[in-house]
């Protein structure tokens, strides 16, 4: 999967924004010490994933899954 | 005089209101329907008519005088799974299962059964396949490395969770690992066990391959041969598992036929699941599996539809053997009679059957003048009646839910949706998939819950199924489901009074003819008779709805109330 890691400054809604624009996949995350969000490029105003960051890992899982348009679990 | 007709179907139950004058025509005022409560002519359906008679009594400012009823005959519905045919097949001497569509790795590999944390010990000769439960991949993936690097020899792994690629990358990319194995904690430490992960696109060989399996597994011959069943249910898999299990105490064989049918003369056979029901009142009771009834006037069963455009699916449920069963039992409603009567000054009369009532209210339709032949297609019956003869036959409305709930693997309220509403699949969060083919865009994402699965397209709301299946192959499984029910049981029907003459009117009531689908199923199962097939619309604004109801009231009004 085309994957960008970045460290930047901001909200997780502007960084995951900012990453959906720029991503070849229109799909961005972005995250902090609490939270997690996946916005979609395409409906940029509204997150369409969110997780608490301890959540980090069935958050990514499903993450994956929406790139690759699988059931989220 | 308020009049009260009330029909209480096995899911519904609709009450119209009518003032009645002698010698003059009913003055229509209300008609309604609610889920009915409790089961149909047991006396909590009491509560729901109450319901109906309050909301009368609330619009038209007066309580009905009286409530009308017809005969009630209670349908049971159910879905029975007769048992997994490698069970039958190995005599419960091995679990096949497919698994998930991301293992790890590729190829086959076969082994004793053990739980990693065994692979603390130390290491054994014999080849091993590690179940891999809650474990973190990380950890999972270490203690692999971990019992390799002390002389165990792994074969491949069983993966409880869906982390098989993660695991494997930690691993060992090369060996097959099988993930969302849902019981791998219950799978038997030290048996002997086989998994097979094909490359993508492909489906298992050797595990479909009853000789391959048998020389895995150490089965003998026979064995080999009786495997049959169990390599057949693995086909169309990209991953899968057979572990063999120990051989039951007592060495026999599961039941085979775990339903008893009692015909009319008292003799017993076992139900076939194969053959074709008999005609309405052949059985007289039922025992086994279904559990024990008596007085029955009806009884169908019916297999799953299966899919011929998706084989994979179509395995699966012929794995299942899962048949719907519609019971139609005589009814014993007095209790019921006893407690709607206590709702209206007047009492409450049961004064014809369901069917003739429906003639009545479907005469209502606008052109049809008299309507000779009319079917209702309820929840529990499809009823047929005509002057001099009627006849009802188990299995409609709800026998339909239990077939689509069973395909789908949902509940009975998500089936009934399924049944009524079309399907699309949800493809993009912005891209539907229709059961026709074509794409339609959303405005706004579908919810992530929706995404990439087939769902029921209900008003605005997407509502998703668990099944994996197209639209294109729902819309047929979801047709074929209501043809096998209400189209074969109208074939009964007319078939038990000998037919309809030829360009004759067949009117279609009931909560049933609302669903077009139904209407098409039943109109092209009656292309050979040649009769003009028409659904009703009681009272000309109604519907197909409604018409018992009404009819009980038209039924009073003409006096020929008994």
């Amino acid at each position: 999967m085309p994957l960008t890691l970045e460290v930047a400054e901001g909200t997780p809604e502007a960084l995951a924004r900012t990453a959906a624009k720029e991503a070849v996949l229109g799909i961005g995350v972005g995250g902090d010490d609490e939270r997690l969000v996946l916005i979609l490029a395409a409906a940029p105003a509204q997150p369409y994933l969110t997780a608490p960051a301890g959540e980090a890992r069935s958050f990514a899982q499903n993450a994956a899954r929406v790139a690759a348009r699988r059931p989220l679990r | 005089m308020l009049v009260a007709g009330v029909d209480v179907g096995n899911s519904t139950t609709e009450i119209a209101v009518a003032r009645v004058e002698p010698g003059g025509e009913p003055d229509w005022l209300f008609v309604a329907r609610r889920a009915t409560t409790g089961t149909k002519g047991s006396a909590a359906c009491a509560a729901g008519v109450a319901d109906l008679l309050a909301r009368a009594d609330r619009r038209l400012g007066e309580r009905p005088h009286i409530t009308l009823l017809a005969e009630l005959h209670p349908v049971e519905t159910g879905l029975l799974e007769l048992g997994l045919i490698e069970e039958l097949a190995l005599e419960r001497t091995a679990i096949a299962r497919p698994a998930s569509e991301t293992p790890s790795g590729s190829g086959v590999g076969a082994g004793r059964l053990v739980r990693l944390q065994d692979l603390l010990e130390p290491a054994e000769p014999e080849t091993v396949i590690p179940i891999v439960e809650d474990t973190d991949f990380e950890a999972a993936g270490a203690a692999l490395r971990d019992a390799r690097s002390r002389g165990w020899t792994i074969a491949g792994a069983i993966v409880q969770k869906d982390d098989a690629v993660l695991v494997g990358n930690r691993f060992d990319r090369s060996l097959p690992i099988v993930d969302e194995v849902a019981d791998a904690s219950e799978l038997p430490a030290g048996a002997l066990a086989a998994v097979e992960v094909a490359e993508p696109g492909s489906n298992v060989e050797t595990l479909s391959d009853p000789l391959r399996l048998g020389v895995l597994l150490g089965f003998g011959p026979e064995e080999a041969r009786a495997a049959r069943t169990a390599a057949r249910a693995l086909a169309d898999c990209r991953a899968a598992i057979v572990v063999r299990t120990p051989r039951s105490p007592d060495g026999r064989r599961p039941d085979d036929a775990p339903v008893v049918l009692v015909a009319a003369d008292g003799t017993e056979r076992a139900l076939d699941e194969r053959a074709q029901p008999p005609p309405p009142g052949a059985v007289a009771a039922i025992r086994g599996a279904a559990g024990d009834r008596n007085g029955l006037l009806d009884l169908i069963w019916r297999a799953l539809p299966t899919p011929a455009d998706d084989p994979t699916f179509a395995r699966r449920l012929a794995r299942r053997r899962a048949i719907a069963l519609a019971l139609l039992a005589r009814g014993e409603s007095a209790g019921l009679v006893d407690a709607i009567g206590e709702l209206c000054a007047g009492g409450a009369r049961v004064i014809a059957r369901e069917s003739e009532a429906a003639v009545l209210g479907a005469s209502t339709t606008p052109g049809a003048g008299h309507a000779p032949f009319v079917l209702d297609l309820g929840g529990g019956t499809v009823d047929l009646h005509r002057e001099g003869g009627a006849v009802s036959t188990a299995g409609a409305g709800d026998l339909v839910t239990r077939i689509c709930a069973g395909l789908l693997g949902s509940d009975f309220a998500l089936g009934e949706r399924a049944k009524r509403h079309r399907s699309a699949r949800v493809e993009t969060p912005f891209t539907l998939h229709h059961e026709d083919g074509s794409r339609s865009f959303l405005g706004a994402p579908a919810t992530p819950e929706a995404l990439a699965r087939l769902s029921v397209l209900d008003g605005r709301a997407l509502i998703p199924l668990p099944a994996p299946l197209a639209p294109e192959v729902w819309r047929g499984l979801r047709r074929a489901a209501k043809r096998d029910v209400l189209a074969f049981n109208v074939r009964r029907a007319i078939d038990s009074i000998g037919g309809v003459p030829r360009g004759e009117l067949v009117t279609l009531v009931g909560g049933s003819a609302v669903d077009g689908e139904v209407v098409d199923v039943v109109a092209a199962e009656l292309d050979d008779l040649d009769v003009a097939v028409a659904r009703g619309d009681v009272l000309g604004r109604h519907g197909p709805r409604a018409a018992v109801a009404v009819g009980l009231v038209l039924a009073f009004a003409a006096g020929s109330g008994r």
